[in-house]
């Protein structure tokens, strides 16, 4: 059996047996991740048997420590527990001898370390392959870009929406007050003038939105984090509002407002005084 | 309390007032007034004197603050909301300063609304439309709409309407406010002849014409009747 | 009459009148949606699991099927002692492994499936035919692909693979029978079958008489959640999950797409609330002039409601009815982005279409149409007639 499958095996079938007292108990240590802790019942210094196969006899061993998950989305929504055990220690009982799965590599702080590191590796070592840390997060966070295109539609869609609703909704308020806005024709105001009159109350409205748009997003986005949160037991934030975020929010808004008031203004001003004050 | 013999409308000390910060507005105080079937009345008075008040009380439109408006044996002032709104559709018609059609609906069907609404069956109403838009003279613009027609076809077709339910008493209120002397000249014939044909008519006018066209003249001031000539005995 | 004045009053302002409706049908569409996305996860599993025969899937304990790569031993003798339940008709066995491929100076790698093909339901044949022989294997199209054969090719496969030596373990010639779509597996993901047996013998003796799963037909009137509960009973190693439990693990994976759901269908719904309220709204104030005229000539208050009541409605209706195909194309373009997910079997659909789906959504709009309309619908029957006629006039 590789090295892999039998590591996979230890903790698909770990077996935890709290042992009190064993008389001949190894002095190695294990941690394992805070679910399986609470899951189990267990504790820092409690004694455990671990084996690689359920039934198999195995090694007594000292809970050391129990780990938090990190904030990795690749580790959201998964159910399996998992343990930590000193290299050497998971080799001997899985009877992986000297083999291993990967090798985590620190690079030099230097430019070009990085990838010198990885050519070099991938120029050497036969079977294996170099991956950057950055690719790793990519290829492990498939699913979170699937969830980030899915967004992008229905933002997408929201946008479309809402620029239709306040087109509509502008229309609607600006034709109410068509009357006033015939008199001040009478009285020799002109269209330019009332058309940026409009298109600056547009524009106010617009922005006031917008500030509350903005201060409802940080809102929401702290509620989302602090649920999943604690659904998924993971320190990862799941959105982020950033100024780029804002900017685009109130530059768009801020711009289908300008919109919306310019052509409910035009509107407006085409037609006769006359016919506006309802003559 | 039923209305006196030959009376359409027996009005008692009828009083209408507006309560404002500070002094109430006394719009109308205490008028009395009777009018018989068939007679043709013109409220006249300076701009303020209640006349357009007293005509809305008198057409079940407002409630008078005191007394009591009999009209074809009911007290019009103490009717529910409900009743009021059932006794403006069959027992007044009421034609406004500004026409007040439908804009959407074309003549014939403005002048049907008030008889769908009495659940007229529609074969009749249409006919009924048909005639009373050939009385008005307007039987070529039964399929006009509104922005289609003049000012004086649409007070026409406005007084059309007020007829439809064969009402008891009809009150037009400014009826040539927005016409040009000529066609106020037609209104003016035009109420006549409904006054010939039997209709009880009180108009509300600044119209010097079409109060002397009116048998008889009430004259108020500051919310009283302070003249009442040309009665027909 | 008055239903007419309600249309002649919405074809009035035309350009208004199809601006919200294009609102009301855009929020319907999103609302359309929402509601597909919330049952159709939940319904299109349940539809792909209902149309295997097999009612139960044994998988070892505490893991769902394949979500481990962890076995079971004894399988011989596990399926027997199942078989043996006066409820269970069939046990298929089912054992997952790897298939690796040298093709030139690469290795191409797929999902194998080791199966009895008189009991599998993981595939479907699309070309070919299914397995007889021993040596024999069905590939999907993605592994075909992936190394350049055909169906009657006959290929080198192993069981195991060691990059750093290159070294294959478990090697044997296979002869490549047929084409299959993989029911449970993901368009891109390469896969192929072979009989149970090959692929125990491919893995060596640390794979001798080992599956990874077992799909269990129950007898038509029993009780397959009351089957589930006895195996895990007697079989220790084993989780026994019925449809419905599978169906609350999918539930529970993909909980944030129905929460996603239930928050934007709320949304749409009041946006479209708001929408249909303001127009009406500032349709009645334009109009109270007209309305305190239909009072004074003596038409009923609850007949001035239900004109503008109808106003509001009839916008939700048409809006909702074009929302229907709007929402229609934008589910099958959402569809589309979430097929994308890592591992999702091709039968999966996340968007369903169901009439009652389409029902709800509708009903829920045109409710909304109707209580958008109430409040200024009471407004322009409530209007004191003398005050407002001569306010009108005034203007």
């Amino acid at each position: 059996m590789s090295a892999d499958r039998r590591l996979l095996a230890l903790l698909a079938a770990l077996v935890l047996v709290p042992t009190v007292g064993a008389a001949q108990a190894s002095r190695r240590t294990i941690a394992i991740d805070a679910r399986l802790a609470a899951r189990a019942g267990l504790a820092v210094g409690d004694r455990v048997v671990i084996a690689p196969i359920a039934g198999t006899p195995g090694d007594t061993v000292t809970i050391a420590a129990i780990t938090e998950r990190s904030a990795d989305p690749s580790e959201v929504a998964r159910s399996e527990f998992r343990a930590r055990l000193h290299l050497d220690h998971l080799q001997t009982l899985t009877g992986a001898s000297d083999r291993v799965g990967r090798f985590a590599i620190a690079t030099a702080d230097s430019p070009g370390a990085l990838d010198s590191a990885v050519a070099q590796i991938n120029g050497l070592a036969f079977g294996f392959k170099a991956y950057r840390a950055s690719e790793v997060a990519i290829e492990t966070s498939a699913t979170f870009r699937v969830v980030n295109r899915f967004h992008r539609a229905i933002g997408v869609i929201t946008i479309v929406a809402s620029a239709i609703f306040l087109l509509c909704i502008t229309l609607l308020k600006v034709d109410e007050r068509r009357r006033d806005v015939g008199a001040l024709r009478l009285l020799g105001v002109s269209r330019s003038t009332i058309v940026r009159a409009v298109v600056l109350e547009a524009s106010f409205v617009s922005l006031i939105g917008s500030a509350m748009g903005v201060a409802f997003g940080y809102l929401a986005s702290a509620i989302v984090n602090w649920y999943y949160q604690g659904v998924y037991s993971t320190p990862l934030k799941f959105a982020i509002v950033t100024p780029a975020i804002v900017l685009f929010a109130t530059t768009l808004s801020l711009a289908l407002g300008v919109l919306a008031g310019l052509l409910a203004a035009q509107r407006l001003v085409r037609r006769p005084p006359l016919e506006l004050v309802g003559r | 309390m039923t209305t006196g013999a030959g009376l359409v409308l027996s009005a008692r000390d009828v009083r209408r007032d507006y309560p404002v910060v500070g002094t109430p507005v006394h719009a109308v105080r205490g008028i009395t007034l009777d009018i018989a079937t068939g007679e043709y009345v013109a409220i006249v008075g300076p701009s303020g004197c209640g006349k357009s008040t007293l005509l809305n009380l008198l057409g079940a439109i407002d409630r008078p603050t005191a007394g009591s408006i009999t009209i074809a044996g009911r007290d019009v002032a103490q009717l529910s909301d409900a009743e009021a709104t059932r006794f403006r559709l069959t027992g007044i018609g009421f034609v406004f300063q500004r026409f007040y059609l439908m804009p959407t609906l074309t003549a014939a069907e403005n002048i049907e609304l008030p008889m769908s609404e009495a659940k007229m069956p529609r074969a009749e109403r249409e006919a009924r439309a048909r005639e009373l838009l050939r009385y008005v003279g307007l039987e070529g613009r039964a399929g006009h709409r509104p922005y289609q027609l003049s000012g004086g076809e649409q007070q026409r077709v406005a007084i059309a309407r007020a007829l439809a339910n064969k009402p008891a008493l009809l009150l037009a209120d400014e009826p040539t406010g927005e016409l040009d002397a000529r066609t106020g000249a037609e209104m003016i014939e035009m109420f006549a002849r409904l006054n010939a044909d039997g209709t009880t008519l009180v108009v509300v006018t600044h119209d010097e014409d079409l109060a002397h066209a009116a048998k008889r003249r009430v004259h108020m001031r500051d919310g009283e009747i302070v003249d009442d000539s040309g009665r027909v005995a | 009459m008055m239903l007419r004045l309600a249309l002649a009053n919405l074809t009035r302002r035309a350009a208004r009148t199809a601006l919200t409706t294009a609102g009301v049908a855009v929020a319907s569409s999103m609302l359309l949606n929402m509601v597909m996305l919330g049952s159709g996860m939940r319904e299109s599993f349940r539809g792909f699991l209902e149309q295997q025969p097999y009612q139960l899937r044994l998988a070892p304990r505490g893991t769902m099927p394949f979500d481990s790569e962890a076995t079971i031993g004894g399988a011989g003798e596990l399926i027997a002692r199942i078989t043996a339940d006066p409820d269970v008709v069939s046990v298929a066995p089912v054992l997952g492994g790897k298939l690796f491929v040298e093709r030139g100076d690469s290795v191409v790698a797929g999902f194998a499936l080791g199966i009895d093909p008189t009991k599998q339901a993981d595939y479907i044949i699309a070309e070919g035919r299914d397995l007889v022989a021993p040596d024999e294997t069905v590939w999907n199209g993605a592994m075909l692909e992936a190394t350049g054969l055909g169906v009657g090719d006959s290929v080198r496969g192993a069981a195991g693979y060691d990059p750093q030596l290159r070294r294959f373990t478990g090697a044997r010639t296979l002869v490549i029978v047929g084409r299959g779509r993989f029911v449970m597996l993901s368009g891109g993901e390469r896969a192929t079958a072979v009989q149970l047996r090959t692929l125990q013998a491919m893995g060596g003796p640390d794979r001798a008489d080992r599956i990874s799963v077992a799909l269990v037909a129950v007898r038509e009137g029993a009780k397959a959640e009351a089957v589930a509960a006895r195996i895990e009973a007697s079989e220790p190693r084993m989780s026994a999950i019925s449809t419905e439990a599978a169906l609350k693990f999918v539930d529970e994976r993909l909980g944030y797409f129905r929460q996603l759901a239930f928050i934007l269908a709320s949304v749409s719904l009041a946006v479209g609330f708001l929408l249909v309220t303001t127009l009406v709204t500032v349709s009645v104030n334009e109009r109270i002039g007209e309305f305190a005229v239909l009072r004074a000539i003596g038409v009923a208050r609850w007949r001035i409601v239900a004109q503008v009541m109808a106003e509001g409605v009839a916008l939700s209706v048409v809006g909702s009815i074009l929302g229907l195909g709007l929402g229609l194309i934008t589910a099958q373009w959402l569809n589309g982005i979430l097929a994308a997910f890592p591992g999702l079997p091709t039968a999966f659909e996340f968007f369903r279409f169901e009439p009652s789906a389409a029902f709800r959504s509708l009903g829920m709009l045109v409710i909304c149409g109707i209580l958008a309309g109430i409040w200024p619908a009471w407004r322009a029957a409530s209007l004191p007639i003398a005050k407002t006629l001569r306010e009108e006039a005034v203007a």
